[in-house]
């Protein structure tokens, strides 16, 4: 019976569950606390090493709209315009709302205004007859400083049989379209059509005016004829600035130097 | 020939050009040509005709068509050309500017704006090629280029000649920026565990290796002058930047800083060197001589700074790549250290390159990175003055360690696809990518400045 008094004392006595279960919540609370702790610190630390992915301002997220600074040529720019695309809408068409049929335009007659009797012309009067006095006999003979005559005006042969003679005093434009072309060509590519501000009208036109040295560099740069537009005169004029050189004038050009009228003609905002 | 005109002037006029002489000097010193042109949209291709060579000896043919598909695919690749496919081609092969009817050319199919023509002859062990560039819409003044070649009978020099021939008619035609026909990519091939040094041409031939160090190397940057190749080599001390002479094949003494030293880069004058070194652990850029000498520490940003290229435009200035935020990112500051600039704005971006005319950087960025992220590393250029960047690459792997052409006009870049790494090239549009090596480990590119 002894054991079963024991056994009615431990039955008896309360449960001692509040104390370790205060305990153990306690421990928990230091445990994570700890560990945000470690966390916290170690960021302080070690933070900033490779592997985080922070954000910071400082750069622009825009495509680039043209490559034309490379020194490529552009067959076919690149458009920004939302609406160009090729791709048919899957919204079905609006069914087209039916109009009266407009009346034929002799429904109703117009009368026509008669236009009035136009007086019977009279004969003039015989003019009186007028006596001309003749040309004066020209006897000085025309001479004096012409203008240059557009063709070559010397010719030279060519010790060497295989190539074409050489000729001097001609049109650049005709002997070295060649040459034309690789002026064109540079400038366009360094032209840059987002510089321009896009409020100005299609088909304004700059003229810049500039020379090219024996050794191809661009020099003495300036405006010929502005557009009502001064970021398309200046983006012109900054496309001749960014050539460093054309290449070498063409050997059979004996000039120092060359002038070129270079025109930039706005197409519009793309 | 023209008959030459001549006339004899009577004594008063003869006074009155004496009295003229001085007004007509003042004229002649203004009398430059006037030419009128002009834009207002992009600038199309130049239409190309690159005819077959006329062989004029019997041991030529072998030497003609290794000529002829060099001069061809130089042209072709060089960016500024739409060339006239041999199929549309006139089939003949004129040698000479006497034999050459230019109507023929300009005509449909060809529509040829210029053509390229001449002759090629192997005789007594030597190589001789005749070539011409003809203006095909200008029959009155044609000729643009007239250039004679003499060199012993190889396919090497019949290879060397098209790529002389090829620079000259891009030089010409293509404004003055000289061709990358006789330019060399430098890299680094990892083979039997070792990584050396290797060359090849720019269209990938002539692969073959340059160092024998039997070690791991990485980096290399050939100098402007094309004498030496600097790069990182791992040796008992660690990482340090050694020297190889192009001119005595053999490596060459460098007074390389002490600590791991890293990504060598040169400015074009060829007198400066930028490196990363980390003697305290943590790396940071330097510049040094040449000879490296005159050692300077121009970052001092905690975390990592590595892979320092120059403005070859100005050498003032270096971008370079930074983990001082965290991730890696592109950076420029002045070669002082001064001024320094966030390019990138988030994500990946390493390898920064910067363009011969100073207007560009090309980098690798993986712009979405993360555990889990979409899109992979890919080639970008930024346009400096407005941070403005374009996607160069997409979709193809894993792209990196992109180096530019001295003309600008091509990228060349590592590509990892599935299997090891390779070499690629692209113009610098993204378009016409092209491999230049075909097995083994290839990678880090470096193109030579000329």
């Amino acid at each position: 019976m002894a054991g079963f008094s024991s056994h009615d004392e431990i039955l008896d006595q309360p449960d001692g569950i509040g104390s370790p279960f205060a305990k153990s919540t306690v421990m928990h609370v230091l445990v994570f606390a700890a560990l945000i702790g470690y966390g916290y610190v170690h960021n302080l630390l070690h933070g900033s090493e490779w592997g985080s992915n922070s954000f910071q301002q400082g750069a622009i997220q825009a495509t680039l709209v043209s490559t034309a600074a490379l020194p490529l040529p552009q067959d076919h720019p690149p458009t920004d315009n939302v609406l160009a695309t090729e791709t048919p809408s899957v919204a079905p068409a609006l069914e087209e709302q039916k109009q009266e049929p407009l009346p034929l335009p002799d429904a109703v007659p117009i009368p026509e205004k008669q236009p009035p009797p136009k007086p019977e012309a009279k004969p003039l009067p015989k003019a009186p007859p007028q006596h001309q006095p003749p040309p004066k006999p020209q006897n000085k003979a025309n001479y004096g400083e012409a203008a240059p005559a557009n063709v070559p005006r010397s010719t030279a042969s060519n010790s060497a049989a295989n190539s074409p003679i050489a000729q001097t005093g001609g049109d650049f434009g005709s002997r070295f379209g060649w040459y034309v072309d690789v002026i064109k060509r540079k400038v366009a590519q360094d032209w840059y059509l987002q510089e321009v501000d896009p409020s100005t009208p299609a088909g304004a036109t700059v003229f810049i005016q500039f020379t090219v040295g024996r050794d191809g560099s661009p020099g003495s740069i300036s405006l010929a004829t502005p557009s009502s537009s001064p970021s398309l005169n200046s983006s012109c004029m900054h496309a001749v600035q960014r050539v460093d050189t054309f290449g070498p004038l063409p050997s059979g050009y004996n000039e120092s130097s060359l002038n070129v009228l270079y025109h930039c003609t706005y197409p519009g905002a793309r | 020939m023209r008959p030459r005109k001549r006339t004899s002037l009577p004594h008063s006029r003869v006074l009155f050009l004496i009295f003229l002489l001085p007004a007509l000097g003042c004229w002649k010193a203004s009398a430059q040509d006037w030419v009128r042109t002009g834009t207002n949209l992009g600038a199309a291709r130049i239409r190309l005709a690159a005819a077959d060579f006329n062989p004029s000896s019997p041991d030529a043919p072998a030497l003609k068509t290794t000529f002829d598909n060099t001069l061809y695919n130089d042209l072709n690749s060089a960016g500024i050309f739409d060339m006239v496919s041999k199929s549309m081609a006139p089939p003949v092969m004129p040698a000479s500017p006497q034999q050459i009817n230019l109507a023929q050319w300009a005509a449909a199919p060809a529509n040829a704006a210029f053509v390229a023509f001449g002759s090629i002859a192997a005789t007594g062990g030597r190589l001789a090629v005749y070539g011409w560039l003809f203006d095909a819409k200008n029959p009155d003044s044609p000729q643009i280029l007239g250039k004679q070649y003499n060199e012993a009978a190889s396919q090497d020099n019949a290879r060397l000649i098209a790529h002389r021939f090829a620079d000259e008619i891009i030089t010409r035609l293509g404004g003055g920026i000289p061709g990358i026909a006789e330019t060399h990519v430098y890299y680094i091939a990892a083979r039997g565990g070792n990584k050396e040094v290797w060359q090849m041409d720019y269209d990938g031939q002539g692969q073959h290796p340059l160092t024998h160090l039997g070690t791991i190397s990485l980096s290399p940057r050939a100098s402007p002058d094309n004498d030496r190749i600097a790069f990182a080599s791992l040796g008992r001390q660690g990482w340090s930047i050694r020297m190889y002479s192009l001119v005595l094949g053999r490596v060459v003494s460098f007074a390389s800083v002490v600590g791991n030293t890293l990504s060598p880069a040169w400015s074009s004058d060829g007198a400066k060197l930028a490196f990363s070194a980390s003697r305290s652990g943590d790396p940071e850029i330097y510049t040094s001589d040449a000879n490296g000498a005159n050692v300077k520490q121009v970052t001092t940003f905690r975390g990592p700074d590595v892979s320092p290229t120059w403005n070859p435009k100005t050498n003032s200035q270096i971008a370079w790549c930074s983990g001082r935020t965290g991730l890696p990112q592109i950076y420029i500051m002045s070669s002082d250290g001064t001024g320094v600039q966030r390019m990138t704005d988030g994500g990946y971006a390493t390898s920064p390159s910067w363009s011969p005319n100073g207007q560009f950087l090309a980098f690798a960025w993986n712009r979405k990175y993360g555990p889990g992220a979409p899109g992979g590393q890919d080639i970008y250029i930024m346009d400096i003055a407005s941070k403005r960047w374009t996607q160069l690459t997409h979709d193809a792997g894993r792209q990196d360690f992109p180096s530019w052409s001295p003309d600008g006009r091509h990228i060349v870049f590592q590509r990892e696809n599935g299997g090891g790494a390779e070499i690629w090239t692209m113009l610098s549009d993204g378009t016409e990518q092209h491999r230049l090596t075909q097995s083994g480990g290839n990678s880090m590119p470096n193109w030579s400045w000329k």
